[in-house]
């Protein structure tokens, strides 16, 4: 760092996200880590809060959006970009066929079914839909995004015992496999449904921010073609995309404590979040910059995905705490076979419910408000 | 010249001798075994066990209630069936038609047939995960080609068919395993035996089921033995294929997620405790299961 004249070294993490977790696990128990300030994925940041030392709140923590990440009232990390769901289509396809880019589930399947047909007879056999059907966080994420559905966690902590509308979600996704969706959408990771639609096998995507580079490289066969926009809506009138902010934070068994907050502030400051903004095309979680004309220049989707940045659509990540892995773990499996039709998604939102609930007795879901019993030996 | 034995006297040199071992031993397996049963029945800050000092079953009362860890209980066993008796009846057909061929011939053969088992699981898991795709997979393009389906099916999405493509892809991996060592077992009979049921006229079925099964049974159980136990540790074809996904975890799998996917090294060590136990009951049931048709001869 230019300013303070300390030396910062840059640890690659594994590119496999999903090793990064069991990694940090060991790192944060050991005696002194190798690294003082941490990349965080959302949903890591519960598991590993008790191992974070707390970040002091400042006059600046209103500046972002989401806020400094909390649990049990403590700060333990800073925003650091922003990522989130977003509805990937192809714009040829529906000038084509003059239609609308659909704000509502039951318009994008009509949509994605009638322009599947459509094309069929065309002699273009395309999928209506594919999105993250793999029994993983991801199948969370989309979940949760179908509209009604409710979060199987109260943002209290409390289990919630009547899911209607995650029913509904999950009855009308079970009926779009084999028929708008491939039927191996239930195997589809983020790459997977990408790799099917960008080489124009797929009207509509549901996928992350990373994806409109990639499809909109100049060897993809969909360059030029495609559009983006938030996921439908849910009937709240509010765009449901899941939250995928990338957060930074320090482990508490650091030996520079000082030198890492202050990498932290400056790695989340608008100096930092502007230039990776520019240079790699990072949402900055910074609200003022959102609205830099330079920025908006640069990422030329923040136009149309801004109504969906301005909400959270939020994982019970902070409720659940240390048991997150587990919860979504519990939730991906019961929506898995919602959607495979092995159990109907009656029967297996009152199977969740008791799961969840006995993992929440079991479990040191954090929040002091909790209205969850404590389990006492 | 008639030698008189030395007094007996305790001599330290054979101990000395066995120590290096003994102690490598109790580096590799003992610590690591009794720390397990220690992790199992304590108090465990990640996993399920609330913070408590002593001994507790928690762990295990909450295995017992685990629907996941039943589920990998019964994917598992119903694999290594699946896999095992496949691979069994497979393997000695196999080994009975490449006996009739000349020596040569056999050896060419052998080394064919023998490489899949050269494969790494792994990529033996991520081959077939391609080939069995719903849109670019070759086995659905073919039986799509064929006329047998209209549009290609997801195998590996349905519990059932999930552990059905485990058995099939470890049954292509590990036959010939067994019809290596049953071959070796085969040419172990000697050939007059058969030169004499041939002259009293006893059919190939009857020489099949008389002498060739009793005599190579010897070799082809303690065979049977080792893929029974490699198939109940089975991970690498799960955890490739399935990831997390409950219906296809096998209890390698399950322990494993505990630990390093949820960080409860209590729970998992009481996961990996049950796993022992479920595999050495397998074991056991597998011996009572050798020894029935020499109780009914000798009753």
């Amino acid at each position: 760092m230019e300013k303070t004249g300390h030396k910062v070294r840059v640890i690659a993490l594994p590119s496999d996200w999903g090793t990064v977790l069991p990694l940090y696990r060991q790192l944060l128990s050991a005696h002194h880590p190798v690294a003082d300030v941490l990349i965080l994925d959302s949903t890591w940041i519960g598991a590993l809060a008790p191992l974070l030392l707390d970040i002091p709140p400042t006059d600046d923590d209103a500046a972002t959006r989401p806020p400094p990440f909390q649990v049990e009232g403590r700060h333990v990390a800073l925003p650091w970009y922003r990522d989130i769901g977003l509805l990937f289509y192809r714009r040829d396809l529906l000038e084509r066929y003059h239609l609308p880019v659909p704000t509502r589930w039951n318009d994008l399947e009509r949509t994605a079914t009638l322009i599947q047909n459509a094309e069929y007879q065309r002699g273009h056999p395309v999928w209506g839909y594919v999105w993250q059907g793999r029994t993983s966080e991801s199948l969370v994420c989309n979940a949760l995004e179908w509209d009604g559905a409710e979060n199987p966690v109260g943002t209290d902590g409390t289990v919630r015992t009547s899911l209607p509308g995650l029913q509904r979600a999950l009855e009308r996704a079970a009926r779009w496999i084999g028929t708008a969706s491939p039927p191996g959408v239930l195997n589809y990771d983020e790459e997977n449904a990408r790799g099917i639609f960008q080489s124009g096998h797929a009207v509509f995507m549901r996928n992350w921010v990373y994806a409109w580079a990639l499809a909109n490289s100049p060897d993809s066969p969909v360059s030029g073609k495609i559009g983006v926009a938030p996921v439908p809506r849910d009937t709240q009138d509010a765009p449901s995309g899941i939250d995928g902010t990338v957060y930074l934070g320090i482990p508490r068994n650091t030996a520079h404590p000082a030198e890492a907050l202050s990498l932290l502030h400056y790695l989340t400051s608008e100096t930092a979040e502007r230039h990776q903004a520019l240079a790699g095309g990072y949402i900055p979680a910074r609200t003022s910059l959102l609205d830099d004309p330079e920025i908006r220049s640069a990422i030329p989707i923040l136009d149309t995905i801004r109504p969906a940045l301005a909400s959270l659509g939020l994982r019970p990540v902070a409720q659940t705490g240390i048991d997150y892995p587990r919860v979504s773990w519990i939730m991906a499996n019961h929506f898995k076979d919602a959607l495979r039709s092995t159990q109907s998604s009656r029967q297996t939102l009152t199977s969740l419910v008791s799961s969840l609930k006995q993992l929440a007795m079991l479990g040191q879901w954090t929040l002091s408000n909790s209205t969850i019993e404590k389990h006492t030996p | 010249m008639l030698t008189v034995p030395a007094p007996k006297r305790f001599d330290w040199r054979p101990w000395a001798l066995v120590a290096p071992a003994m102690l490598v031993l109790m580096a590799v397996t003992a610590i690591p075994f009794a720390r397990t049963i220690w992790l199992a029945f304590h108090d465990d800050p990640h996993g399920f066990m609330p913070a408590q000092p002593g001994w507790s079953l928690t762990n295990f009362r909450v295995l017992l209630q685990d629907r996941a860890w039943w589920t990998a209980v019964s994917t598992t066993l119903l694999f290594a069936a699946g896999a095992v008796i496949s691979e069994t009846c497979a393997g000695l057909a196999i080994a009975m038609l490449l006996q009739g061929y000349s020596l040569k011939l056999r050896g060419i053969l052998l080394a064919v047939i023998l490489l899949p088992w050269a494969v790494p699981s792994v990529v033996a898991a991520r081959l077939w995960n391609w080939m069995l795709n719903d849109q670019y997979g070759i086995i659905n393009a073919l039986l799509v080609r064929l006329g047998l389906l209209h549009q290609g099916v997801a195998w590996t999405t349905h519990p059932h068919s999930m552990v059905a493509v485990m058995i099939v892809i470890d049954v292509w991996q590990a036959t010939p395993f067994m019809a290596l060592l049953s071959l070796a077992g085969l040419q172990s009979i000697p050939t007059d035996v058969f030169e004499a049921a041939q002259l009293d006229g006893a059919s190939p079925w009857q020489r099949f089921i008389s002498i060739t099964l009793p005599l190579v049974a010897p070799v082809l159980s303690v065979a049977v033995l080792f893929r029974l136990l490699d198939a109940l540790r089975m991970f690498d074809l799960a955890s490739v294929l399935y990831g997390t996904d409950m219906s296809g975890m096998t209890l390698s799998a399950f322990v494993q997620s505990q630990i390093v996917q949820f960080g409860a090294p209590g729970y998992g060590a009481a996961s990996a405790l049950g796993t022992l136990g479920i595999i050495a009951l397998a074991a056991v049931l597998y011996g009572v299961c050798l020894k029935i048709p020499g109780w009914i001869r000798s009753s």
